[in-house]
């Protein structure tokens, strides 16, 4: 599964929507992106890579494109 | 800074009930003992002495610091407060926690900060908002750059939670008058 795939899979996983979320999608345009939501993509993304993410990593994170771009960086 | 007054404010949902001192300190107090919000203040569980809080805590001032109340429309019960600090150069610092859990993931800071920095941006000659934020403290994250703010700088190892011996590393957010009022939480108060 490429990055893109496993990023949408993650974020939908984590806003209890699987499979209803897209590469385009960013936390501005998702209602059920809210701070909880956030806190199990940043959680979701730490299980599936098996370490924690840096202050910056996790700062950084406002759409699905971005948790793709880390994902294939990491 | 001569004093400023502030009246309530209303958002979609919620009133921000402007409180003096002695009313911030009996809707924060249970905070002194609240280990998840004070993890996300202070970075550490430990209980906090009313002395300390008297001092420390995030209570308002005359001048420069206010405390809002987050109170439901309908309700007369605070979920949270929401305090702001004004610097004598233009830039101001929040500082919120909502200690009702069933509020929590329900975009309660957002919605209040917003009204908040529309307020201070429109009224109080503010240029800039900022925030500190410890870097696993992701709710409070989230709500920064859900607001549109800028990650503009980071603090390794800058302190230590002397409960669990944690190091930890924050992050710093900006926020300037004119992004802001580009932006799409920004409220044009009458007459401007």
């Amino acid at each position: 599964m490429g990055s893109e795939a496993r990023a949408c899979a993650i974020v939908g996983d984590a806003l209890n929507c699987p499979g209803a979320i897209g590469i385009g999608a960013e936390m501005n345009s998702v209602a059920a992106w809210d701070s909880l939501g956030h806190m199990a993509i940043v959680a979701g993304m730490e299980r599936e890579l098996g370490h924690a993410l840096t202050a910056e990593q996790i700062a950084s994170i406002t759409s699905v494109r971005r948790v793709a771009e880390l994902l294939e960086a990491l | 800074m001569s004093k400023l007054v502030i009246g309530p404010l209303e958002t979609e949902r919620f009133i921000l009930k402007p409180m003096g001192m002695l009313e911030a300190l009996r809707v924060t107090n249970r905070w002194r003992h609240d280990p998840d919000i004070l993890n996300g203040l202070m970075q550490t569980s430990k209980p906090r002495s009313l002395g300390h809080w008297l001092l420390r805590g995030p209570l308002p001032r005359t001048r420069n610091r206010f405390a809002f109340a987050i109170i439901p429309k309908g309700e007369t019960v605070p979920i949270g407060a929401h305090m702001v600090r004004l610097q004598g150069y233009r830039s101001a610092f929040g500082t919120v926690a909502v200690h009702d859990r069933n509020w929590w993931g329900r975009n309660v800071v957002v919605e209040a900060r917003a009204r908040l920095m529309n307020h201070f941006f429109a009224h109080c000659g503010v240029e800039r908002f900022y925030g500190v934020v410890d870097s696993r403290n992701v709710a409070s994250i989230f709500s920064y750059r859900r607001l549109g703010f800028d990650h503009v700088g980071t603090w390794h190892r800058q302190k230590q939670n002397p409960v669990t011996g944690e190091v930890i590393d924050f992050v710093n957010f900006e926020m300037f008058r004119d992004q802001w009022v580009k932006g799409p939480f920004w409220e044009a108060p009458d007459g401007q």
